[in-house]
């Protein structure tokens, strides 16, 4: 079973996530702060992770240059979730693999998970 | 003896001299009454008027002296108040000037000042009590043919050395005003002042000072002269407002700023409020607009724009108006404007451009704070707008397995608007994106027939009541972003469903034109009227006429400025009842 890691300041939104991907058949671990994600991520090893670029305390983008920087981590897809429509070239950017603009639906959601896990 | 004398009597001069003096203080006069009859009047009006008033001054007492009747004593009379008439006439005319020329400083200093106007009182003085006429007597004033000239008695060299030296001042300066000044109606002015004052000067020197300076008398033509100067400037008056201020004096005091170039670009005039503006201290007259002076774009990069407007004025001579631009003097920070280019044309022929401007960083900021605003808004919007939508899906799919029809409905009906809630705050993050150039572009090549074929089935999924039917042209690969370009088409295409209800059909066309492809989006609905095509792709437009528009007007806006931005165009026809056609144009890759 693929794991997913969502990072997200949004309680609301990590819960509605977490369901939709359980229900998809993924495991999935959710944070809610960009803080010690990194130790996080080690620990627990996730397939993919879903990423909010803009959170407070903490810059989506720093936490994926952080990420790039960790030979262990590396390799890890990145989805980087954004309210900005123009999340692809932020994505492209900050050298996230996709993207998922906010507000996105369920299929959106599932499809992205399905294509970096698979 | 002179030639004149041979071919007239003494009489035939002396009535000869008269008409000629009369027809001169009548024109004098009249151009005093012009010139009385400005709306406004200036400094060198007075000084011109008061120069006009002493050459008659000059000339009036000579009628009488030389009509024939003879009194002795009148006659000295009548000569006092005529010198007093030319022996003040260079130094007023040198005021004149110096008003004129803007330099009138120079001779509000005591020295200067009291030289132009004391040294006339001693030549005065002189004159009244060394007169000739008391020393040659009787018999040779009568022996004189055309009257007899007493300048200043036995000092008349001096005078006339003083005379034509302040009068040659002048003209100097009118003639170096004419070369050096790039303000082209202060130059045609000095120019059609120093013609029409240096005839009667020339001539007048030669006949009423050097020949009498030496004994000699032929006909005096000074006086004569004046109605032809009279006349030049008079002509100047109806035709080229002589004298009023070159407009630069007024420009100088109003608010807004102006600056004035020639068509080399070179700055003519930069008024006070400008100076202000732009904090500048120098003169800058003379120096390159775009070098000194330039303008950047409204996101206050330093950097002079490409293509500067002021060079589009000059090329297309047609006017430009913006207030997207700001202007920059020397690396300082830029300041946005709203500013007006004008061609500035004289007889059809181009001389250069105004540039007249106000200051709107008040107003930038407070856009930028409401832009700010909208933003984050819109922003902050869309994270419970997701999990809102999120949430809303899985009880829609939790009542379709219970087979709720009626909550299924209610459902449905929320995601209906959380559609319509997630497109407004779409198209409020755009347009405050693209006021703050914070809208990125993705471009690259891409099929758009394929694009348009996408959107289109798309749109005729949710819209089954309508057809929608495309006519392509030959396949077109255009250079741009793939998404934005998809937004372009289900704005205008989703107008076009909306505006359209009666008729069946929406046609979507390609056609390749030299380097660019053609998309028009045609519907057979009600259509726009005239006066509001033009406004339609303005920020917020919406109809006050039509009541049932919904949303925030800001699809079209939006469309237009994703077009401007892949160098396209975006337009409309369209005809009441009969449909609309929007085009927009793309640049092929």
């Amino acid at each position: 079973m693929a794991k997913v890691l969502v990072c997200d300041d949004d309680q609301s939104i990590l819960e509605v996530i977490k369901i939709m991907l359980e229900e998809s058949g993924f495991e999935v671990v959710t944070i809610n702060s960009g803080k010690g994600i990194q130790k996080k991520i080690t620990e627990i090893k996730p397939n993919l992770i879903l990423l909010d670029i803009w959170m407070p305390g903490m810059d989506g983008k720093e936490i994926i240059t952080l990420l790039r920087r960790d030979k262990k981590l590396r390799d890890i897809p990145i989805v980087v979730i954004s309210a900005l429509n123009d999340t692809e070239n932020i994505a492209k950017k900050s050298g996230a693999d996709g993207f998922l603009s906010k507000p996105f639906s369920m299929e959106d959601l599932v499809g992205v998970v399905y294509k970096y896990t698979h | 003896m002179p030639i004149l004398q041979i071919v007239f009597s003494n009489f035939d001069l002396k009535i000869f001299n008269i008409l000629l003096i009369s027809m001169a203080v009548i024109s004098n006069t009249a151009l005093i009454y012009l010139l009385f009859k400005r709306p406004v009047k200036y400094a060198y009006t007075f000084s011109f008027i008061f120069f006009l008033f002493l050459i008659n001054f000059w000339g009036l007492p000579k009628i009488i002296i030389n009509s024939g009747f003879f009194n002795y004593n009148l006659y000295v009379h009548l000569d006092k108040i005529s010198s007093f008439g030319y022996i003040f006439i260079p130094s007023v005319f040198i005021y004149f000037t110096f008003s004129f020329i803007g330099k009138i400083r120079l001779l509000a200093k005591p020295i200067p000042g009291m030289a132009v106007f004391l040294v006339p009182f001693i030549f005065l003085f002189l004159s009244w009590n060394t007169n000739l006429i008391e020393k040659r007597g009787q018999a040779d004033i009568v022996n004189n043919s055309w009257g007899y000239e007493s300048p200043a008695g036995d000092f008349f060299g001096i005078f006339l050395v003083w005379f034509e030296t302040l009068m040659v001042i002048s003209m100097l300066m009118l003639h170096k005003l004419y070369k050096t000044s790039l303000d082209p109606i202060k130059k045609r002015q000095s120019l059609w002042i120093f013609v029409a004052v240096f005839i009667p000067l020339l001539v007048g020197t030669i006949t009423d000072g050097v020949f009498p300076l030496f004994g000699r008398h032929v006909f005096p033509m000074a006086i004569p002269l004046t109605s032809i100067m009279a006349l030049i400037v008079g002509y100047a008056i109806y035709k080229f407002d002589l004298f009023e201020p070159s407009p630069n004096n007024i420009l100088s005091s109003i608010g807004d700023g102006v600056i004035t170039i020639n068509t080399d670009r070179k700055i003519t005039f930069i008024n006070r409020s400008a100076k202000t503006i732009l904090k500048i201290k120098n003169s800058l007259i003379g120096s390159t607009f775009d070098k000194a002076i330039y303008f950047t774009d409204q996101f206050r990069n330093k950097k002079p724009i490409l293509n500067s407007p002021v060079t589009e004025v000059i090329n297309t001579i047609k006017q430009l108006k913006s207030d997207q631009y700001c202007l920059s003097y020397k690396n300082r920070k830029p300041i946005p404007v709203s500013v007006t280019l004008n061609p500035i044309k004289t007889n059809q022929q181009l001389i250069g451009a105004s540039i007249t401007f106000k200051d709107i960083s008040y107003e930038k900021e407070l856009e930028k704070n409401k832009d700010d605003f909208i933003s984050i808004a819109s922003h902050e919007l869309r994270t419970p707008l997701t999990s809102l939508q999120l949430f809303n899906q899985l009880l829609l799919k939790d009542l379709e397995k219970k087979k709720d029809n009626k909550l299924q409905n209610y459902s449905i009906q929320i995601q209906n608007q959380l559609g319509r809630l997630t497109k407004l705050t779409t198209d409020l993050l755009d347009t405050s994106r693209i006021s703050t150039n914070g809208l990125s572009y993705y471009k690259k090549q891409f099929d758009l027939n394929q694009l348009i074929k996408e959107t289109i089935e798309n749109l005729q999924q949710a819209n089954l009541g309508q057809k929608i039917v495309y006519e392509f042209g030959a396949d077109s690969k255009v250079y741009g972003d793939k998404e934005r370009i998809a937004q372009v088409l289900i704005n205008l295409i989703t107008n076009a469903l909306k505006y359209s209800h009666s008729s069946k059909k929406i046609i979507v066309k390609t056609k390749i034109q030299n380097n660019y492809t053609k998309i028009s989006v045609q519907d057979f609905g009600r259509g726009i009227k005239k006066s509001m095509q033009s406004k339609i792709f303005q920020r917020y437009f919406r109809n006050i006429e039509d009541p049932s528009q919904s949303g925030f007007g800001l699809g079209l806006y939006i469309s237009s400025q994703i077009i401007s931005n892949h160098q396209g165009k975006m337009w409309v026809e369209s005809k009441i009842d009969r449909g609309s056609t929007f085009y927009f144009t793309l640049p092929t890759a």
